[in-house]
């Protein structure tokens, strides 16, 4: 059913009927993007039901701002902006995220590709949840999104040496994280190391 | 060189980390709740009616907003009004005071022979000077005295001198001369003489001449009580709101044998 209806409407025909308040185009870019924003939403968050909210936040700033896009470049680019810039917002009012401090760069010595490679993306999901705001925002800036850590300053309100460390703090615990969930696969590469 | 290259294994392993991980996220698709859309309908609606009731309120509050701006403004002109009244009422007896100086100076005043007393009233348009003395046979000294306020308005400033013997001179005639003792009989003086200075501000007196204090008048009197002449006051503002400083100097002329609230017939101009 929604199948059929994504290959009746364009792109630009649904955001022209969610410009004019029609709640069938609205659903219908609902169902259309919903998925891959509660994707983004689900690694700013740190459970499922505070994605949700996320993901509700943001459709409504999006139907209310909808007019406001230009088409100047993909519209699933402003999506995404603009749920970033709303769960960014949403932790930011929620609690004092940025009060880091400085560290120094690490990288966690036991951590091996392997240990990622074979992990499910669920639980890589729940481990990116699992970090604190700071660094699973920064994390999410930088490697996911493709940020700058110029652009990561600006958008926090933070240096960009911060910005620096604390991804780099976060590669380390997410690392960490990984290699402890598969104990396994751990004690192998260590073996493999020896 | 070392640190060099252990540097750029480690910039090498956090970029195969990143990519690895940009990887497996990037496809992600979680199943997205259901009951989600009915929220976001729901929030829909709320905003649209709450839209609709934005979009009726200002009919309302332009029929009303006339109306609205009118009570204000009725409301900062009475507020205004109280305000300039208020200042005025307080404020008015300073000014008048300030301005006696000035019309005294241009005013020939009644002077008399050995002057001890000089006393200054201050601008009066409402003051009236009035001696009431019943019980003198002088029609002179018993008729009231009036100085009326077109009269005051250019020589308020009077000087009243008294001694034991006073002759009065009076130089200008457009001043209304204040009873003195020279007005009064010989048995009237020596009433006055025996009279007791009770005054608690200025326990003064000047020659035979008991002073007495505005407060002092302001009590009930007995029958057959006499004041003749009441000068240098130090007023209390709250006592007698139209006074004006605390020093000024005024010329109180008041009748006799007060039964209740005696009749003080000075007053400071309020300048309206």
């Amino acid at each position: 059913m929604q199948a059929s209806i994504k290959h009746t409407y364009t792109e630009e025909q649904i955001i022209s009927g969610c410009a004019s308040g029609e709640r069938k185009f609205q659903e219908l870019l609902y169902h259309t993007f919903a998925p891959k924003m509660f994707s983004v939403c689900l690694r700013y968050a740190n459970e499922y039901a505070g994605a949700e909210d996320l993901l509700q936040e943001g459709f409504i700033k999006v139907y209310k701002n909808i007019d406001k896009f230009r088409g100047d470049g993909s519209f699933e680019g402003w999506l995404r902006r603009i749920f970033v810039n709303n769960s960014i917002e949403h932790f930011r009012r929620k609690s004092n995220l940025y009060v880091v401090q400085e560290t120094e760069a690490l990288t966690y010595e036991h951590y091996d590709d392997n240990a990622l490679q074979k992990l499910m993306r669920d639980d890589l999901m729940k481990i990116i949840q699992s970090l604190s705001v700071g660094y699973r925002t920064i994390f999410n800036l930088y490697v996911i999104e493709g940020y700058s850590h110029k652009e990561i300053a600006e958008m926090l309100g933070v240096t960009e040496g911060t910005s620096k460390s604390q991804l780099a703090r976060a590669r380390y615990l997410l690392q960490k994280k990984i290699v402890e969930s598969m104990p396994n696969i751990n004690f192998k590469v260590a073996e493999d190391g020896q | 060189m070392q640190m060099e290259k252990n540097d750029k294994r480690t910039d090498a392993m956090n970029e195969q980390f990143d990519s690895t991980v940009r990887e497996k996220i990037t496809g992600f698709e979680p199943v997205v709740p259901h009951a989600l859309w009915n929220r976001i309908a729901a929030e829909l609606d709320t905003d649209t009616a709450t839209t609709d009731d934005t979009h009726t309120i200002p009919h309302h509050h332009e029929s009303g907003g006339g109306f609205r701006h009118w009570r204000l403004a009725a409301a900062a002109v009475i507020i205004l009004t109280l305000t300039l009244g208020t200042l005025l009422y307080t404020t008015g007896g300073k000014n008048a005071n300030n301005i006696a100086p000035t019309v005294a100076t241009q005013t020939a005043p009644t002077t008399i022979q050995q002057t001890h007393i000089s006393v200054q009233q201050p601008v009066s348009t409402h003051t009236v000077a009035q001696s009431s003395l019943s019980h003198s046979s002088n029609p002179a000294a018993t008729a009231a005295q009036t100085v009326s306020k077109h009269e005051t308005a250019t020589a308020p400033a009077l000087t009243i001198a008294v001694n034991e013997n006073p002759a009065i001179t009076p130089t200008s005639t457009q001043i209304k001369p204040v009873v003195t003792q020279s007005d009064l009989t010989a048995s009237e003086k020596q009433e006055m003489d025996a009279t007791p200075i009770t005054s608690q501000n200025n326990p003064v007196e000047v020659g035979n001449i008991p002073m007495y204090s505005l407060n002092f008048l302001s009590t009930p009197r007995t029958v057959n009580d006499e004041i003749t002449i009441i000068k240098s006051n130090v007023n209390k503002k709250k006592k007698h709101r139209a006074n004006a400083d605390d020093e000024s100097t005024k010329v109180i002329m008041l009748g006799k044998k007060y039964d209740s609230q005696p009749d003080i017939k000075y007053q400071i101009p309020r300048r309206f």
